[in-house]
């Protein structure tokens, strides 16, 4: 179900992610009501909004979590429903607001178990990777700890790197830091703004606003199952034109 | 003992150490089988009721009501006379082993249905956005998860299926239970045989138990599930 347009445009210009007028229900709650959305390569997209606006449940859809109701996900220039599953996700990254940790495993194993597992990769090759990509999130000396031995900060800090074992193309941030003590979002978010600086595509549910100003190339503003406005980060979030942009960011300001 | 008085004689133990320790054989081969069997039974029906897999769930749910709602000495009696009626010839030794699995299985079923519910959900999410298809899900996260969970009560119905294997010597299973017995029927040395049951039981129980704590304490060492 490819569309004639993405296949007439190359593919190095066409966005990663094209989103079009995806639907998406829960029973007789509409909670996407027609979403065009895209993400290029390279870019980090923040979507903001109110709880209950379909900010997770869009990411969600992204990797196929959630099936949709109406429209198409175009990922890489192919709908994702003719990826197989697992393929589609082993390239979309996802991290998630309470961290999903394997609790049986120690952090080194929780990076490895699922290249071990899908590619067969020999465990040496894994863990040398897995060690670098600790090393890259600050948490060289914890690859032995298991997550109930690790702050939340931590364990989201894991979680971020066992996502980047896959090596996907985007990541997926679903209120990554929501869940995490006050002095701990930083250590989160430090690793969030490296991976952007490093050219990682990221879509990025959050409530941080002074990181989607800093990190994001653009902003999306999500209001009852609809994307209000868009636009780069200062525009949206200091200079909002729709009224109900206006009304979230000042009742969050407070 | 009702005469003059009960004269304690260990040496009658000696005497019967022979039979009694075959006795003790039997009850440890077939509790042995039985345990195993139950886990095994416990694990796949205990999987297929908690993901409600089509048919064998609802074969699992019949299964677990008619084992655990009737005693299980109805059960030992129902395999021993009615399997032949039906043309399954088994010997004793292998009712006997039937006979606990059935039992034990069922409470398993119930001891892994609650386990698999438990393993938490954000874990198998995890999993699966990782690009892990349904199969890897459950070997690697799903399975060791609940197996940590499970622990617990499968140590306790292993043990029950230890001790419930004495019912075994009415169907003439040569276990312990009934060897003792005997020698009480026949020779009358009540208190001996039954300080022999009472200590190897009681034994055997301590030692079940011990192991268990030992594997539960192994793997608590290495990450609780309980909080993470």
């Amino acid at each position: 179900m490819r569309s004639r347009a993405s296949e007439q445009i190359p593919a190095s210009l066409r966005p990663l992610v094209e989103v079009r007028g995806v639907k998406k229900r829960f029973g007789s709650n509409e909670v996407l009501k027609g979403i065009d959305m895209t993400i290029a390569g390279g870019e980090v997209v923040v979507i903001v909004g109110p709880s209950g606006s379909g900010k997770s449940t869009l990411l969600r859809c992204l990797n196929r979590l959630e099936g949709i109701d109406g429209g198409e996900i175009l990922f890489e220039g192919r709908s994702v429903s003719d990826y197989r599953e697992h393929d589609l996700r082993q390239r979309i990254g996802m991290v998630f607001q309470q961290f999903n940790l394997f609790p049986h495993l120690s952090a080194l194993d929780n990076l490895t178990i699922a290249p071990r597992k899908i590619h067969r990769t020999a465990r040496a090759v894994c863990e040398a990777r897995a060690h670098e990509l600790l090393a890259r999130v600050g948490l060289a000396a914890k690859a032995g700890s298991y997550p109930s031995q690790l702050s939340g900060g931590q364990q989201q800090r894991v979680a971020i790197a066992r996502a980047l074992m896959m090596e996907p193309r985007v990541m997926l941030f679903d209120e990554a830091t929501s869940a995490l003590d006050p002095e701990l979002i930083g250590e989160v978010l430090a690793v969030m703004r490296q991976l952007a600086d490093d050219g990682m595509t990221m879509a990025v549910v959050t409530h941080e606003m002074q990181f989607a100003r800093e990190v994001g190339n653009r902003v999306v503003f999500m209001d009852g199952g609809q994307i209000v406005e868009q636009g780069r980060p200062d525009a949206v979030l200091l200079n909002p034109v729709e009224p109900r942009t206006r009304q979230f960011l000042k009742r969050i300001s407070q | 003992m009702g005469e003059a008085g009960y004269v304690f004689m260990p040496q009658v133990i000696w005497l019967h150490l022979p039979q009694l320790a075959q006795g003790l054989l039997r009850t440890l081969g077939a509790s042995a089988l039985g345990i195993v069997a139950a886990a095994l039974i416990g694990l796949v029906f205990g999987a297929a009721r908690a993901y409600r897999v089509p048919v064998a769930s609802q074969v699992a749910a019949a299964y677990v009501a008619l084992f655990r709602g009737t005693p299980i000495l109805v059960q030992i009696f129902f395999l021993y006379d009615a399997l032949p009626e039906l043309g399954i010839r088994l010997d004793v030794a292998e009712v006997a082993v039937l006979a606990l699995a059935l039992w034990g299985g069922s409470y398993n079923t119930e001891n892994f249905r609650a386990a698999f519910g438990a393993v938490p959900g954000g874990a198998l999410q995890a999993a699966a956005a990782l690009g892990m298809p349904a199969h890897l899900r459950f070997a690697w996260i799903a399975l060791p998860i609940a197996f940590r969970l499970v622990l617990p009560a499968l140590g306790n119905t292993s043990i029950s299926v230890l001790k419930d294997s004495a019912y075994l010597s009415v169907i003439a299973f040569a276990e312990l239970t009934y060897v003792a017995t005997n020698i009480v029927a026949t020779e009358f040395r009540v208190f001996e045989m039954f300080a022999v049951l009472a200590v190897t039981y009681l034994g055997m129980v301590l030692l079940l138990s011990w192991g268990l704590s030992r594997i539960t304490a192994h793997l608590a060492a290495r990450g609780t599930v309980g909080d993470a």
